[in-house]
């Protein structure tokens, strides 16, 4: 398990690290340019950073998401569709061991993007009032602290959701084709199918519990719950279909 | 060395190596090389040359020294022109029986023969 | 004596098409056996069934008594007949890599074939010709300390100085021990090199016997008796 984290680790890190650097360099433009618009209250400036304002608040948490859902470890587009997943197939590690440590780095990308997106949001809220005041917006900021912390759980368990349902449609799908070219038509109605699947569990159980009777937070952490218990449904699934039904 | 793959390769080898103790490029008593030595250097599954080894052991050609390799039995003059007789021998009843299949007579053979090392 | 592979009617199907039927073959150590047939006569099945890469459907598969996982794959030394490393790889990541994974990997034979392939430890894989990759994916292969090699077409595609180089190291790797399996359409060039061979035709061994008892017995080489064998296909 060590060795699969070590490589994957070693075989990954120059990409968080200049992903990292890029988005970090989005979020340093969007402070400079809302400061500028602080000091010089033209009209275009206000324009030019309300869209530098509007990329990396309305972006960075969805790019954050899909480049480490997409690219980073944890998801099995390499060992599956490409050649290299020969040369991953061929040592002698256990599937259990194999994607879980492919996930658990490519959770570890994905929260080094969120955290820097996270300090970027915590610095926005922090000046929040005096931008309020430049962007002449009409916002209230409370103490939002405890709900953070709530969605930030929730946003990096939903991660870990969506990335078990794209692996088990990966792992599904090479399980009964031959072709290493695949059909992304094929592939999204797997996961598609998937998706309306989990999305009908939940539904299924949160039809069962009676919210009336619980709070508002205690029933995200049901809900993360049920989450939590679907991806490690769909990791065995993954794993087992992996040992027994993939063939390269 | 070069093979003719349509033969076994350890006869082949081992006609190679009387071939050279008859020409003395091969002395009596030398060492021949190691398995892995000859096989790397001529290209050959190590297996085969172990082979060919044994079998010329079991001619009495050489002999294995545990330890140290195999070596050419030491060997009067006379055990080495009656290899080099043997192996000529082989290659005459080869040009025999291809003048027969020309359809050359035996007497013709002879003649033949004595014509060509005349003009040498 | 355990032998190194043991393969008991082994049957292998994709939906319809049987890639293999009801294989029989066994494999004592310290033997280099040619694995030889048309394109799509199941070799390549076959050894990537060996190798872990894919699963069987019936007939079972030991090597060194054991049946294919995670434990063989510990024992078994697979070289693919393309590229299997990633692009930005180097060749020293490359050995890392293999060291990580493998306990047998020697790395310091790992950069005597470097040495002797004149590899550049520093080079990126995508920047390496294909008979670069194919000698460096072999010195991977041949540093570890396998009990059974499998070589699906180490040949194609290379250079007469290259071919020579991969000869030698097959030869030099070879111990008593372990055993090789290679699949190849160049007959010609390596039968010298095989102890046994095989033909294997539309998923069926056809002939399997020693290299040199075939020869005594059919007057003729392994190239030709592969010719005759399959030419009326």
């Amino acid at each position: 398990m060590l060795s699969v984290l070590k490589q994957e680790f070693k075989i990954h890190k120059k990409n968080i690290f200049i992903t990292s650097i890029i988005f970090a360099a989005i979020y340093l433009c969007t402070i400079i340019s809302m400061h500028l618009s602080g000091l010089f209250e033209s009209e275009k400036n206000q324009d030019i950073s309300a869209l530098w304002f509007g990329l990396s608040v309305g972006l960075g948490y969805i790019g954050a998401f899909f480049i480490a859902l997409f690219k980073g470890s944890g998801s099995m587009n390499d060992i599956l569709f490409k050649d290299t997943g020969y040369l991953i197939k061929t040592i002698p590690v256990s599937s259990w061991k194999l994607i879980l440590g492919k996930m658990i780095i490519g959770l570890f990308e994905f929260i080094v993007y969120f955290a820097l997106y996270l300090l970027f949001m915590t610095f926005i809220f922090h000046c929040g009032e005096e931008i309020a005041l430049a962007l002449s917006m009409d916002i209230q900021f409370n103490d939002f602290s405890k709900e953070i912390v709530v969605l930030c759980v929730g946003i990096i368990v939903l991660f870990i959701l969506i990335q078990s349902i794209l692996n088990f449609s990966f792992t599904v799908y090479t399980s009964f084709t031959k072709k290493v070219k695949y059909s992304k038509i094929i592939l999204a109605i797997i996961i598609y199918f998937l998706f309306s699947f989990v999305v009908e569990l939940t539904g299924a159980f949160l039809n069962i519990i009676d919210f009336n009777l619980i709070d508002d937070i205690l029933s995200v952490w049901i809900l993360m719950g049920i989450f939590i218990v679907i991806s490690v449904i769909l990791y065995i699934g993954t794993c087992l279909l992996y040992d027994k039904k993939v063939n390269l | 060395m070069d093979f003719d793959k349509n033969v076994p390769i350890y006869m082949q080898i081992m006609f190679e190596i009387k071939r050279r103790i008859s020409t003395g490029q091969l002395n009596p008593g030398g060492k021949l090389p190691s398995v892995r030595d000859l096989a790397e250097e001529i290209k050959v599954n190590p297996n085969t040359i172990v082979r060919a080894y044994q079998e010329l052991e079991r001619e009495g050609v050489t002999e294995t020294r545990r330890g140290m390799g195999t070596f050419i039995v030491d060997s009067d003059k006379n055990s080495i022109l009656q290899m080099k007789n043997s192996i000529g021998k082989t290659f005459v009843q080869e040009f025999i029986k291809k003048m027969h299949e020309v359809g050359v007579t035996d007497a013709e053979i002879i003649n033949l023969v004595k014509e060509s090392i005349g003009e040498k | 004596m355990e032998k190194i592979l043991e393969i008991t009617n082994l049957t292998k199907k994709y939906f319809s098409k049987k890639a293999l039927k009801n294989v029989n073959l066994s494999l004592d150590k310290g033997r280099i056996l040619g694995l030889m047939g048309p394109n799509g006569s199941g070799k390549t099945s076959l050894l990537k069934i060996i190798a872990g890469l894919q699963h069987s459907n019936s007939g079972e598969v030991l090597v060194c008594g054991k049946k294919i996982g995670t434990e063989t794959k510990k024992l078994v030394s697979f070289l693919p007949d393309k590229n299997v490393l990633y692009p930005y790889m180097k060749a020293i990541d490359a050995i890392n890599f293999f060291q990580n994974y493998y306990d047998d990997f020697d790395v310091n034979k790992a950069f005597e074939l470097l040495d002797f392939m004149k590899l550049d430890k520093d080079e990126k894989v995508s920047s390496m010709s294909k008979g670069m990759i194919e000698k460096l994916n072999l010195s991977l292969t041949f540093s570890r300390n396998a009990k059974l090699f499998v070589l699906d077409e180490p040949l194609g595609g290379v250079d007469p100085v290259a071919r020579e180089k991969i000869i030698s190291t097959i030869i030099k790797t070879y111990n008593e021990d372990s055993s090789i399996i290679i699949s190849t359409h160049l007959v010609n060039d390596v039968e010298s090199i095989f102890d046994d061979v095989c033909f294997i035709d539309k998923g069926e061994i056809v002939l399997c016997g020693s290299a040199e008892q075939l020869r005594s017995e059919k007057n003729c080489s392994i190239d030709k008796l592969y010719i005759e064998t399959f030419q009326n296909n």
